[in-house]
């Protein structure tokens, strides 16, 4: 019988010191003298998951996908910048949806295919015609697999047209700002 | 990680998730383009020294 694998050496990832985006580069909120955010979303990033989501919205059937980008640091706060968001194909009803099993090879690509070190710092799903918020199974995936400090949950409702943030707190969660951003070149 | 050849691809998930406290039923293994299933032996699934394999997780939403 073989050994069990030993983990040998860790490497942890540095969060680089970038500053957040500028308020003239940000479209939403139309308000930004509010303070700074914990999540900036790039504009494409937020219409291609309004784009995902609205796709299924005439069926309710729920969508969902990976926030992929990279955390940084700006006088000692993190937040976390959504540069791409990836799905693949899924097992979706009106009330469920995870990544089908013949899925994740095609996102496996979809992830290789980005030319940078990216930290998948979330997921999005949505909620078609029942509002924004973490059911109790959405909590429980968020403490399984997005327990991190900057990982976050977006939720959109299509129909209702809303698109929610939200971090795990203590035992249940709290919803965050967030910003969507114009970016350069 | 060290591995032997007949490690298996769950061993490698349950091993990587408890040294990052992790919940190893909520994830998948990446190898490349690749995913690797549980009962796989590393030998059969063709993994040599120096290749990189990820955890990658495996949300579920739902009411
Ligand atoms: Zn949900």
């Amino acid at each position: 019988m073989a050994k069990p694998p030993k983990i040998v050496g860790e490497h942890k990832k540095e969060f680089r010191v970038i500053p957040p985006p500028p308020q003239d580069m940000i479209v939403h909120p139309v308000d930004v003298s509010k303070g700074t955010f914990e999540l900036y979303l790039t504009k494409t990033s937020k219409d291609k998951i309004l784009e995902h989501c609205n796709a299924f919205a005439d069926q309710k059937l729920e969508v969902m996908g990976f926030l992929i980008g990279d955390v940084l640091r700006w006088k000692n706060r993190f937040f976390s910048l959504v540069k791409d968001v990836v799905s693949t194909d899924l097992k979706a009803t009106n009330i469920s949806v995870r990544f089908a099993k013949e899925g994740f090879e095609p996102l496996f690509e979809e992830l290789d295919g980005l030319n940078y070190d990216y930290l998948i710092v979330g997921w999005y799903h949505s909620h078609p015609g029942l509002g924004c918020f973490m059911s109790k199974k959405d909590i429980e995936t968020q403490k399984r697999t997005f327990n991190k400090p900057y990982h976050m949950a977006l939720v959109v409702d299509p129909l209702k047209t809303e698109m929610k943030a939200y971090k795990l707190k203590d035992e249940g969660y709290v919803e965050k700002k967030f910003a969507v951003y114009l970016e350069t070149g | 990680m060290d591995l032997e050849s007949d490690n298996t691809v769950e061993e490698i998930i349950e091993s990587a998730a408890s040294f990052w406290s992790k919940d190893p039923g909520a994830y998948v293994l990446k190898w490349g383009r690749k995913l690797l299933r549980g009962g796989l032996m590393i030998s059969d699934a063709g993994i040599r020294d120096g290749d990189t394999l990820e955890l990658i997780p495996d949300p579920e939403g739902g009411i």
